[in-house]
């Protein structure tokens, strides 16, 4: 899926050809630091491809562990501000990844502990995509099972395998978000694997 | 997807199991966020940015450098019109320079010889006159010319002026030449020739001459721009207000500011103020001016500050002039 603001940028293409070829060769090219320094410089445009890069992986971490969609888009609302605020603290020796998914965390953990919220997802609550006749069925029960179990881990393990499956992190970098050592991490996905096999084997 | 965990059986299953609950997850339906959310933090993230953009000049160290530049060129300006204020006024500082000047301009190379006729009238003549360098063969006109290129004179005002800035031009010439050599060529100074029927004008001219020699300051005072050329004059030289003194007569007028008597009488008493205040060696300077002014105009009325000097000093040479009546 496109955003907007990239749309737009090529929409504009007859206005400027050269904007559209700085995007095109230097902002495609661009690591995550680069473009975080770029728009703690300044560069809006910069912040729109980070901003494409993360929208998705960050949505879906915020919302397989809140079950309320409003909520969900205010912490995914929330984590973003948090990162303008926080552009012109940012150091590009650090992973963009892991500092920006640390916000995110940390964000998401003090709306747990502001708002107790001890609630499991309701599977039933989540939309489905459109089955499609015959094997839709089964795909969809599939998908449903897994969110559910999915919602039934603790919350620490659903933290880390969340920051492991969709974040795409390490796990020396998971051990500083979430404050624990390496083998804590390491024990903790071995748990929620072993968990989620149980649940879809049954 | 590989964990870094040891190769054991245990880890193998446990990263077989991991792929495999990513694969289930990956199979998740993909959300993403409304477009609507995607707007709104596009746009905060650019209000952030323009409302506190980076510029260069919001540095600190930018407004620190202008207030220290400030503070620096209001200082400058300020001691720059105090010291301006401390000057002496320019009339005076003419005098001092002109005072100055004087001693200098008598250790050079000439040497003033000046003889009164019987008729009261005087006679300055210059025994030896050595040009320095580049302006040795050069004449009023080309000193002249230089000068009005070198200092960018106006055409309209280069008459008279180009005069007086030869004389102090050919002045500080001289002054550049060392003493000794000043002394080797007064004592090498030929005798002039005067013509015919002036040898009583000469042996008066003589004794004047040493005087000078023991005077310098007196003899600086006579020191004009026609002593620095190379002029040979008859001995019966008409007074200043003769037609006949020609250009040089009149370029040493101007070089002493002293065109008209009354400007002169003015001169003369501020000299004698001055150097009266400040008790220098060549205090005598102003009475020399004064006896000049008296023989140039013999019969104008004097101040009887001066005329009571001017009889004084007669009356204590009475020998000096023997020509005068």
């Amino acid at each position: 899926m496109k955003l907007s603001a990239p749309h737009a940028k090529f929409s504009a293409l007859p206005l400027g050809v050269f904007s559209a070829i700085r995007y095109a060769l230097g902002m495609r090219g661009s690591t995550d630091e680069q473009l975080m320094k770029q728009y703690a410089a300044g560069d809006v445009s910069a912040f729109e491809d980070l901003y494409e890069r993360y929208r998705g992986p960050l949505y879906r971490y915020i919302q397989r562990q809140v079950h309320d969609p409003a909520t969900v888009n205010d912490l995914y609302q929330g984590s973003w501000e948090k990162l303008i605020k926080a552009r012109n603290r940012y150091k590009p020796a650090a992973p963009f990844r892991a500092w920006f998914f640390r916000i995110a965390h940390n964000h998401v953990v003090d709306h747990f502990r502001s708002k107790h919220e001890t609630e499991a997802l309701n599977p039933d609550q989540m939309t489905a995509s459109a089955p499609q006749p015959g094997e839709a069925l089964g795909n969809e029960q599939k998908q449903k099972r897994f969110r559910a179990a999915l919602q039934d881990l603790p919350a620490e393990q659903k933290h880390t395998l969340l920051l492991k499956i969709e974040a795409g992190l390490g796990l020396e970098e998971i051990g500083k978000i979430t404050g624990v050592k390496r083998e804590t991490v390491k024990s903790r996905l071995r748990y929620a694997t072993a968990k989620l096999k149980r649940t879809l084997q049954s | 997807m590989n964990s870094g965990s040891p190769k054991n059986p245990g880890s193998e299953d446990y990263d077989q199991d991991l792929n495999g609950i990513e694969s289930q997850y990956r199979a998740l339906r993909a959300d993403e966020p409304p477009a609507m959310l995607d707007q709104a933090i596009l746009n905060k993230a650019r209000l952030a940015t323009e409302s506190h953009p980076i510029r260069p000049w919001n540095f600190g160290w930018m407004h620190a450098t202008a207030t220290a530049a400030l503070l620096v060129l209001g200082l400058t300006l300020v001691l720059q019109q105090r010291s301006e204020l401390t000057l002496p006024p320019p009339g005076i500082d003419r005098l001092e320079s002109l005072n100055r000047s004087k001693p200098v301009a008598v250790d050079t190379d000439a040497v003033l010889q000046e003889k009164i006729t019987s008729s009261g009238e005087i006679l300055v003549e210059t025994l030896q006159i050595e040009a320095p360098g580049e302006f040795k063969d050069a004449s009023e006109d080309d000193l002249a010319g230089t000068l009005k290129q070198s200092l960018s004179v106006p055409e309209e005002t280069h008459g008279a002026d180009s005069k007086i800035k030869v004389y102090e031009l050919r002045r500080e010439r001289a002054a550049e030449t060392p003493q000794r050599q000043l002394l080797e060529q007064e004592s090498a100074m030929p005798v002039t020739e005067f013509p015919s029927g002036a040898e009583e004008s000469q042996q008066s001219a003589d004794k004047r001459m040493d005087e000078a020699a023991r005077t310098p300051a007196i003899t600086a005072a006579k020191l004009t721009s026609a002593s620095m050329s190379v002029i040979q004059k008859n001995e019966e030289m008409p007074a200043p207000e003769s037609s006949a003194a020609g250009d040089s007569v009149a370029a040493d007028d101007f070089s002493r500011g002293q065109p008209d008597p009354e400007d002169w009488i003015a001169r003369i008493l501020e000299m004698k103020h001055i150097h009266e205040s400040e008790e220098r060696l060549e205090s005598e300077a102003w009475k020399l001016e004064l006896e000049s002014f008296r023989q140039t105009w013999p019969d104008y009325p004097l101040p009887d500050e001066l005329a009571k000097e001017l009889t004084g000093s007669l009356a204590d040479e009475p020998d000096e002039a023997p020509g005068r009546e």
